[in-house]
């Protein structure tokens, strides 16, 4: 406050001082030049007095509020003080105050149908949308849980896990139904191989054996059907049944299969290792690079994602990987 | 066996696999009905799949129960000799009539099967005529070729004779039984469409009383069944359709359920969601009224004495061992209780005969996720003995109705995890304002989940979550759901059934 007045004292010396050069016999080019840097400073003053007293919301850009406000006292002399003082009055009292929020995370809104909507094709986008959307008759919803029996079940059983809790009893049913066949499925052909190991001699088979059940516990795991110590227990069958596999026989899909267990059950070293491992045993390059990409970027060395994925940039790949790999090409080192 | 016969009763109950050669809550239910009135003479007519599914009856028939008979709807009897069977036009329009109302579900249901039973009634319409007559034989190539989806004639065919065998064993039973008072049947569904063509032929009153949705379960076990074909080849499947087989059967049990809506004179519930069901079902509003399950307290209440002093980490499912069930869900669960509580067992106290496929599967899963020394099949149990000894009664089923071993639990001291299912949520946090005051008496979780159910029985063992649910359990049990109430609205049910009131 203090600085205000000084600075109020200094605006009302220095427009005394500009008026009174006016009043005297000086040379016109003295007079007039001394006015201007008199009237120059306390137009100056002004400004600056204006920007202290405006309320936070209106001091920005400053360079332009100060030359607005500048400008305004400069040309307008006397009658600006007045004005001035109306405006920050008005400002500080009479507007709205002006809250930033901080900007946060939210989630992408939920595309609903309408039953205007409804087409008679179906993608799975669509069978998404259709069982996502209560309002629409169970019907349609059934039909397009339906749909679900021909979609690979990786992106068919997290759709299923989440009508379990759905209103309509139909539709709970059905999906209850689809999971539980698909889990009696790989249970069965589970069994099966456990029978036809235990009187098995021959180790190619013991071998193959092995193989299958490790494929078949990784399904629990790959199609999210098992979730928490459920899904610990699959990982933990899968690695087993992968590491007798690999005692009979080497093989290098097999390694792969087993990096990828251990990735789930979040083992990198050993992880790496595998892949590193069937790469040795001529697994391409190009079908390892993705996960030791992917392992590196959870190391937080993003130098070598970039070099595993260099490999990549001539192939073929998936459209997802593709992307990606584009996006680490184009960003800088 | 020999089963005892009269030449009349005062009420028939039509019982389809249920009493008394299957156990389990329907059957308890109907056993302590029977034993509230003693002062009816009760017939029972036990419909069955095949006389090889079922062994010897599981209860003591009441002394009430005068009349038995027991008939199986598959495989029973010899087919009619084959011999020329002239055709008959009419017949076949009114039989036409009938599919067709079934079919697109507009016209006059009720007037349409009248018409069919007044014909079965004068066996102008009987297993010959289907099986032998070129009308017969016409009526299924064209029906074949008109609405079939699929392919496969044979299977089209054989479908449609296991679908009518059925029929023609009810047209007898309705033709023989003796005089009663009034029918009452326990579901819809095949016993539902005998009680439809008893009160067709006599006009006396028929009451059905269903605990689950029969429909419901039905449409259950046919998207799970693995046995119904789909034929099509991949240019002629649409994706967006059950097979036509599937369907058919579906269209099947909703047809039956619906005629036996039509002519029900009363009709009750478990609970109000499932009057609803059966309202949308085509069951007439007017005639429905719930009557919730109640229990005998008296049987129950020493229990609480003979239970430790804490909470043994038990865990038991009491219940058959069947798909509906989804006793696997519950074996599941025990891989992630176990993680955490190794002392803790799972009991499964059911009969396994009703569906030994699935109950193999369940024995196979315990093997391959290492609980075999954790969960125990323990077969038919008395219910009492097994409380006395368990920590938490557990349904994990996909589909309830008011489920009375919760009741019977609560009653013995022992609070419950179950599926949001049936009335289960009603039961555990309380239907009523005051009802919710007594605080929830275990914990429900979403079906199919068990890590879910696994972190809720970890709590509900807790000795500070176990006591107040085990209190809330008691007090629930013993205002809203004794068999008091109950047998006072049956016999209301009865004496209105009867023409005494």
């Amino acid at each position: 406050m203090i600085l205000a007045n000084k600075l109020i004292l200094a605006v009302l010396s220095l427009e005394s001082a500009a008026l009174t050069v006016l009043s005297q016999d000086i040379s016109m080019p003295i007079q007039l030049l001394s006015y201007v840097s008199l009237h120059a400073a306390a137009s100056l003053i002004t400004a600056y007095l204006a920007l202290l007293f405006l309320p936070t919301q209106y001091r920005h850009p400053k360079l332009m509020v100060l030359s607005v406000f500048f400008l305004f006292a400069f040309l307008v002399p006397i009658l600006t003080i007045f004005t001035t003082i109306a405006i920050i009055i008005t400002a500080r009292y009479f507007s709205k105050a002006v809250i930033y929020y901080p900007f946060i995370k939210i989630a992408l809104p939920q595309f609903t149908l309408g039953s205007a909507g409804i087409r008679h094709t179906l993608g799975e986008a669509a069978i998404q949308t259709r069982l996502n959307t209560p309002g629409l008759s169970t019907e349609v919803r059934m039909k397009a849980l339906l749909t679900a029996n021909i979609m690979s079940p990786r992106y068919s059983i997290p759709m299923l896990k989440a009508l379990l809790g759905d209103e309509a009893d139909d539709l709970r049913l059905l999906a209850y139904g689809m999971l539980d066949n698909r889990e009696k499925t790989l249970n069965s052909l589970i069994h099966d191989l456990l029978k036809k190991l235990v009187d098995c001699t021959c180790t190619d088979l013991q071998h193959l054996y092995h193989k299958q059940l490790t494929e078949l516990y990784w399904a629990f795991v790959y199609e999210q059907l098992a979730e928490g110590d459920m899904r610990t227990y699959m990982l933990g069958q899968a690695e087993r049944y992968a590491l007798s596999a690999l005692e009979i026989k080497e093989d290098g899909d097999l390694w792969v299969l087993l990096a990828q267990i251990l990735v789930k059950q979040e083992k990198p070293l050993g992880a790496e290792a595998a892949f590193k491992h069937a790469q040795r045993l001529g697994i391409p390059a190009t079908r390892i690079s993705p996960y030791l990409a992917e392992l590196a970027f959870l190391k937080h060395d993003y130098a070598q994602v970039r070099q595993y994925l260099i490999v990549l940039r001539h192939t073929n790949q998936h459209r997802s990987i593709t992307n990606i790999v584009n996006f680490w090409q184009r960003t800088p080192a | 066996m020999t089963f005892p016969t009269a030449a009349s009763a005062d009420i028939a109950l039509l019982l389809e696999g249920t009493f008394p050669y299957v156990s389990g809550g329907v059957s308890s239910w109907v056993n302590q009905i029977i034993r509230a009135y003693p002062e009816y003479k009760f017939a029972i007519i036990f419909l069955g799949s095949r006389p090889q599914d079922y062994g010897d009856i599981k209860y003591v028939l009441p002394d009430n129960v005068v009349h038995v008979e027991a008939h199986y709807l598959h495989g029973a009897h010899t087919p009619p000799l084959i011999q020329k069977k002239s055709s008959n036009s009419v017949v076949i329009d009114q039989v036409t009539q009938l599919h067709k109302v079934f079919r697109t579900s507009q016209g006059n249901t009720a007037c349409a099967f009248a018409q069919l039973a007044e014909l079965l009634k004068r066996g102008e319409i009987d297993e010959n005529f289907f099986l032998y007559s070129q009308t017969a034989w016409d009526f299924i190539t064209h029906n074949y070729r008109e609405h079939c989806t699929d392919p496969s004639f044979i299977d089209y065919f054989w479908t449609v004779r296991a679908m009518h065998e059925p029929i023609w064993v009810m047209a007898r039973i309705a033709a023989n039984l003796i005089p009663v008072g009034a029918y009452h049947t326990i579901s819809t569904g095949y016993a539902g469409f005998l009680g439809a063509m008893l009160k067709n032929r006599t006009g006396k009153s028929l009451i059905l009383s269903e605990h689950g949705i029969y429909t419901k379960e039905r449409k259950i076990d046919l998207y799970q069944s693995e046995w119904i074909t789909d034929n099509r080849n991949i240019f002629e499947k649409d994706p967006t359709e059950v097979s036509y087989f599937r369907e058919l059967w579906m269209r099947f049990y909703t047809s039956l359920g619906k005629l036996c809506y039509h002519h029900a004179d009363i009709i009750t519930a478990l609970y109000e969601a499932n009057r609803q069901r059966q309202i949308l079902d085509g069951a007439p509003a007017e005639r429905t009224r719930v009557i919730p399950n109640g229990i005998d307290l008296a049987r129950f209440q020493p229990v609480r004495a003979k239970r430790p002093a804490m909470p043994p980490p038990i865990l038991c499912l009491i219940g058959r061992v069947v798909s509906i069930k989804d006793v696997k869900t519950f074996i599941r669960m025990m891989r992630s209780v176990v993680n955490r509580i190794p002392e803790a067992e799972a009991w499964i106290a059911g009969p396994e005969d009703e569906d030994p496929a699935y109950a193999e599967e369940c024995h196979n899963l315990c093997e391959s996720l290492g609980l075999t020394d954790k969960v125990k099949f323990l077969g038919f149990q008395k219910v009492e003995v097994v409380l006395e000894k368990v920590g938490l009664v557990v349904l994990s089923s996909i589909s309830e109705a008011l489920p009375l071993v919760l009741l019977e639990g609560y009653a013995a001291g022992v609070p419950a995890l179950t599926t949001d299912v049936g009335s289960c949520r009603q039961l555990i946090y309380g239907l009523t304002p005051e009802d919710q005051a007594l605080g929830a008496s275990g914990a429900v979780v979403r079906i199919a989940d068990p890590q879910a159910m696994a972190a809720a029985a970890i709590e509900l063992l807790r000795p500070e979550n176990w006591f107040p649910a085990q209190q809330a359990a008691i007090a629930r049990v013993e205002r809203y759901y004794t068999q008091t109430l109950m047998f006072n609205d049956f016999k209301q049910v009865y004496q209105q059934g009867l023409g005494e009131i």
